[in-house]
């Protein structure tokens, strides 16, 4: 059975959640604030062994496989049964909504090692939905008053981060072009060059997220995270947020943070390369040696919203703000947008080629 | 005896030929020189009466004549009308300006050609454009017709000169509207598809990223190895296409004075 936390108010017994104002943990029902320390340790020297044993005792046996990639906890205020997908790390309890946080999900090699705390809170992320939505003249006028928003929730999105180093030899093929004039002919001078370069550069933590759960567009669009926040893990951070352990391994999201690795060096050694009006590249020759890989949780604020019938999703980064997310176009606007500026372009040019 | 009067006939047609050409010269000969005989002597009377119009409208300041030959004696069309106009004495003012039209019904050519002011009034363009309407009115017969056409362009051309400053030229040339109009309808669709899939852009903000360049460590680049090695060059030339930039061109005559114009076929 996995073992489940919930952080309580030394004061009052209550919940207590991680309060993202304050990075402290904060007792929502009698404003007292703790110390990450201090509450890690009061729930250490205060868990008593067994206490729970008695609502843990599973009344009905399943079937072989019924139970895969399921998990059922039993909340520790309320008793409810609380099932849960085999990632879920923490959440909230459904019948008295207590933040709750699946300790045994960070057991052993699977712990985290770093965190970056929430800085944005949910009304934060509300305002910043409205804010995303002004100004955007091709979005359709009742979007931002019809759409509801469906679901809110602050997710700690697992990531592993790459340290990296590349090194390169990469070729091109350079022409630099000189054109004069002499008489009636026009001369053009092609001097081709061949440009080596070869040497290192270095990468720490490029990040991939290690949730199916997450769309790949939603978690990339809103890097990059400030790692001067970054913390050491612990499992009260999460309290008060979703989190979900990794469900893609560090090996398989390798690909992915190789692949961006890759680019940037090109277009690092690309940039070493100036002075010419042509620069193909020949061949490219890069060796990745990773380095450390870290295991990390990044705040994200996820947001569904439906309008017309249709779910639309944002993402905002929990730490610097940023929000992204795809909008639906007003098609008419579009095309009158198309029109209006197609017309008056070509009055305009046609009046100015007619003038002079 | 017979010496005697040989030399009086000579020395009578010597000074014949010089009074003509004193009398040409003061009243600046005919200007209508039908030597091909294209004209009627009433049609010939009205130009004539035509361009005397002109010229007292501009105040002597441009002659205009009009020749007609059936040969031009081996001489090119341009030759000999920059001939026929310095040696006839045509031309006012200290420049000689005018302009002349030469028919030569031998060979179907027309050709123009300016003197003095008459250069910078009738550009290249100004000429080609007065000899392709007179070429039309040759090529039909209708002589008188085209010597009207080429007096009342004169006239059209040194006006413009005489109240602008500026010639007729290139700049005039009237527009080609259909095309002007494909070609801002081109740069109106460009500048439409720029700005709808600009604004476009902003609604599709949940896009991977193409790099890694925010997590490259400060500094850690390292250049151990960086050659810029020169290969060959090559030279190509590409003889430059005169621009038509419009203007008067011009040449020397036989005589020495600078003569503009130019001329085609019929």
């Amino acid at each position: 059975m996995a073992a489940l936390t919930e952080y309580k108010c030394p004061c009052c017994g209550g919940a207590i959640e991680f309060n993202s104002n304050t990075q402290n943990m904060k007792c929502p029902y009698c404003d007292t604030e703790f110390e990450i320390e201090a509450i890690k340790e009061y729930c250490e020297a205060s868990n008593d062994v067994g206490d729970d044993l008695s609502w843990n005792t599973p009344d009905s046996e399943w079937s072989a496989g019924e139970q895969d990639g399921m998990k059922i906890y039993t909340c520790k205020s309320c008793g409810g049964q609380i099932v849960a997908d085999e990632n879920t790390a923490a959440s909230a309890c459904p019948y008295c909504d207590n933040p709750i946080v699946m300790t045994g999900q960070f057991d052993g090699g699977l712990k985290p090692d770093l965190i970056i705390p929430f800085k944005i809170d949910k009304n934060g992320a509300k305002s910043a939905l409205e804010k995303y939505l002004k100004g955007k003249f091709l979005l359709p006028k009742s979007f931002s008053n019809e759409n509801r928003i469906e679901e809110i929730k602050g997710v700690y999105v697992p990531f592993w981060l790459y340290d990296c180093d590349a090194d390169a030899y990469i070729r091109y093929r350079a022409t630099k072009v000189r054109t004069w004039k002499a008489g009636d002919y026009l001369y053009t001078e092609t001097s081709h060059f061949l440009i080596v370069r070869n040497g290192g550069i270095s990468f720490e933590k490029v990040p991939v997220d290690g949730s199916t759960k997450m769309p790949d567009e939603l978690s990339e669009a809103i890097e990059p995270y400030n790692y001067g926040d970054c913390t050491k893990f612990e499992t009260a951070y999460l309290a008060g947020y979703m989190a979900d352990k990794y469900d893609v391994d560090a090996e398989a999201s390798e690909k992915r943070a190789n692949e961006r690795i890759r680019k940037s060096t090109q277009e690092e050694f690309r940039n070493t390369v100036i002075g010419y009006d042509t620069v193909i590249p020949e061949a490219a020759n890069i060796r990745l040696k990773s380095g450390k890989i870290r295991y990390a949780l990044m705040p994200v604020w996820m947001l569904n919203t439906k309008y017309k019938g249709e779910m639309y999703s944002f993402s905002m980064n929990g730490q610097t703000g940023k929000f992204v997310g795809n909008l639906p176009t007003d098609k008419g606007k579009f095309w009158g947008l198309f029109a209006g500026v197609f017309a008056g372009v070509t009055a305009l040019a046609f009046a100015v080629q007619a003038l002079l | 005896m017979k010496i005697k009067k040989l030399f009086s006939v000579f020395l009578s047609v010597i000074i014949c030929a010089a009074l003509t050409s004193v009398t040409a010269f003061a009243e600046n000969a005919d200007k209508v020189a039908d030597n091909a005989d294209l004209l009627s002597d009433s049609e010939e009377k009205r130009l004539e009466s035509d361009i005397m119009d002109i010229i007292e409208k501009y105040n002597y300041g441009y002659d205009i004549v009009v020749v007609t030959v059936n040969s031009t004696q081996g001489k090119s069309p341009e030759a000999f009308a920059d001939d026929y106009y310095d040696y006839n004495g045509y031309g006012y003012d200290s420049e000689g300006s005018g302009l002349l039209l030469l028919v030569d019904m031998g060979n179907r050519k027309w050709h123009i050609s300016t003197k003095g002011k008459g250069i910078r009034a009738f550009t290249d363009y100004g000429i080609d454009c007065i000899g392709e309407t007179v070429a039309d009115g040759l090529g039909s017969g209708d002589y008188c017709g085209a010597f009207s056409d080429f007096i009342s362009l004169s006239d059209k051309y040194i006006n413009k000169y005489e109240t602008d400053g500026k010639p007729y030229d290139i700049g005039d040339k009237p527009k080609n509207y259909a095309v002007i109009f494909l070609i801002s309808a081109g740069i109106g669709l460009i500048a439409a598809f720029i700005v709808c899939f600009a604004m476009k852009s902003q609604l599709k903000t949940a896009v991977r990223q193409v790099n890694a360049r925010s997590y490259i460590s400060k500094g850690s680049m390292n250049i151990k190895y960086a050659r810029d090695i020169f290969l060959y060059r090559n030279v190509t030339a590409a003889k430059i296409e005169s621009s038509d930039g419009g203007g008067s061109s011009t040449h020397t005559s036989s005589s020495g004075s600078t003569h503009g114009g130019g001329g085609g076929s019929f």
